[in-house]
């Protein structure tokens, strides 16, 4: 097990996830690996949103195993998932910012409430953090007052203030004008660059081809199919990911 | 017109008043306390919290506070406890207020988007900073209209003390009257209602100042942040 905990940082087995009488995730076995960057694609309803949420604990599963970091969180309690969320950072599609805080305090508040930075630890770093997604002068706007490609910023360095093992995005930019999609997938692609594990589900083909170590495809609760970008675009191995993308591209 | 009617029983007027007061004070206070405890439980997902808090929220927003006010004054003897006409009050106009409040609350907190208690769960934040510092200030601050109209209804209802016997400003008023119709004769009755018309007229324009201040300060801090 010692190896294995090297190698994987997150591993799945065997996930089933219900919403009610609806199987939308079935035996879903899945890993990656320590600094990988790994991609998931999948047409809308194809559960791959409801699967990265199942690793935060943000979604309860019905059963299987989450293997993090050697341990498995699958069973964990509400609280137990709160320790784990602290080294998994997550960005959603609506960016979910704090509207009644200032750019600043969106970054800080977390960290300090739960006592893992003090105030001038955290202020210190969220200010870096914000420099280097070119928005240092933004520190006292209000999230209303920021662009959607500003809050998106925002919100993805509000989830690697504490430093994260693992970056969980959901669809990070499909919410976004499309002008501003390509400054968000760059902020992304080089916070990531540095080894920084992360799981990003996402329309953007362009960016999976370029970014991604791998591409993980979806589809009805399933993993279908997987592979290297340029293996999975050129030459996909299913009817299903030839159709997904040929109608997206 | 007779006002040294008014003027002689200045004193008399002064501490009705505050007693008027005191029960408007005691309700709110109450009535708040009640709203966020019960609104926010009224959101909770388990049924066995939800619901009862939903009936017993619905049966005091049913029933018109006078009777609750009787209901309650001669009651409470009933159930072993012994309360005077003002706590009978403050409990009737407090229960009626806070199962109001509940449901204005309750709006407040579910109008809230769903991701921001997604975003602060993924964070790490426990549930009780989630609910205070996220949650909270985002759902009381579009309802300070909606709870400054029941305050506004609370101040009138504290006249429903005069009912049990509580010597607040309408009472207060039926004894001067009384007293000068007996001693003096007249009709002292539209002199003296005239003038208890003025005082809570006075009290109400004081506190549609005071909510609207409230108002504009939100306001304009929304219009900065304009969320």
């Amino acid at each position: 097990m010692g190896q294995e905990r090297a190698v994987h940082v997150i591993r799945t087995v065997d996930l089933v996830k219900f919403y009610g009488n609806v199987q939308v995730l079935n035996d879903i076995d899945f890993v990656i690996g320590k600094g990988e960057r790994v991609v998931i694609m999948g047409s809308s309803g194809s559960g791959k949103s409801t699967f990265i949420r199942c690793l935060n604990g943000l979604e309860p599963i019905q059963s299987g195993n989450i293997v993090f970091d050697g341990q498995d969180i699958g069973g964990n309690t509400e609280r137990q998932w709160r320790l784990v969320r602290r080294r998994i950072g997550m960005v959603f599609q609506n960016y979910a910012l704090f509207p009644h805080m200032n750019a600043l305090r969106n970054l800080t508040f977390a960290p300090v409430r739960e006592r893992l930075m003090t105030p001038d630890a955290a202020e210190a770093r969220a200010l870096a953090l914000l420099a280097r997604v070119g928005l240092a002068d933004k520190a006292k706007s209000y999230p209303a007052q920021l662009s959607g490609g500003q809050q998106q910023r925002v919100a993805i360095v509000r989830a690697m203030m504490m430093a994260p093992e693992v970056m969980l995005f959901d669809e990070p930019t499909s919410a976004l004008d499309p002008e501003t999609v390509g400054e968000v997938l760059a902020i992304i692609q080089d916070l990531t660059s540095e080894g920084l594990t992360s799981i990003i589900v996402t329309h953007e083909m362009g960016f999976a081809r370029q970014c991604a170590d791998r591409i993980v495809y979806m589809d009805r609760g399933r993993i279908v199919e997987e592979g290297h970008p340029e293996a999975f675009f050129t030459q996909p191995q299913t009817d299903r990911a030839r159709r997904f993308i040929s109608t997206h591209r | 017109m007779n006002l040294s009617l008014i003027t002689q029983n200045g004193q008399f007027f002064f501490h009705a008043g505050l007693m008027a007061l005191f029960i408007f004070g005691a309700s709110v206070l109450f009535t708040t306390l009640i709203a966020i405890i019960c609104g926010t439980l009224a959101t909770l997902r388990p049924a066995a919290i939800r619901v009862p808090i939903r009936l017993v929220i619905e049966f005091f927003r049913d029933v018109p506070q006078v009777v609750s006010v009787f209901f309650i004054f001669f009651g409470a003897p009933v159930f072993g406890l012994q309360l005077g006409p003002l706590a009978a009050t403050i409990l009737a106009l407090s229960l009626w207020g806070g199962a109001n409040g509940a449901e204005i609350v309750r709006g407040g907190i579910t109008a809230v988007p769903h991701h921001q208690f997604e975003s602060a769960r993924s964070l790490g934040l426990s549930p009780y900073a989630i609910f205070t510092a996220i949650i909270l200030p985002q759902a009381l601050l579009p309802i300070i209209p909606a709870y400054a109209g029941l305050c506004n209804i609370l101040m009138h209802s504290t006249s429903l003390a005069a009912l049990v016997g509580v010597v607040e400003l309408l009472k207060s008023a039926q004894i001067v009257i009384d007293r000068a119709a007996y001693y003096e004769g007249g009709a002292p009755g539209l002199t003296v209602y005239g003038f208890i018309l003025f005082v809570y007229y006075i009290a109400g324009l004081l506190m549609s100042a005071a909510i609207s201040w409230l108002e504009k300060r939100f306001g304009q801090s929304r219009a900065e942040q304009r969320f």
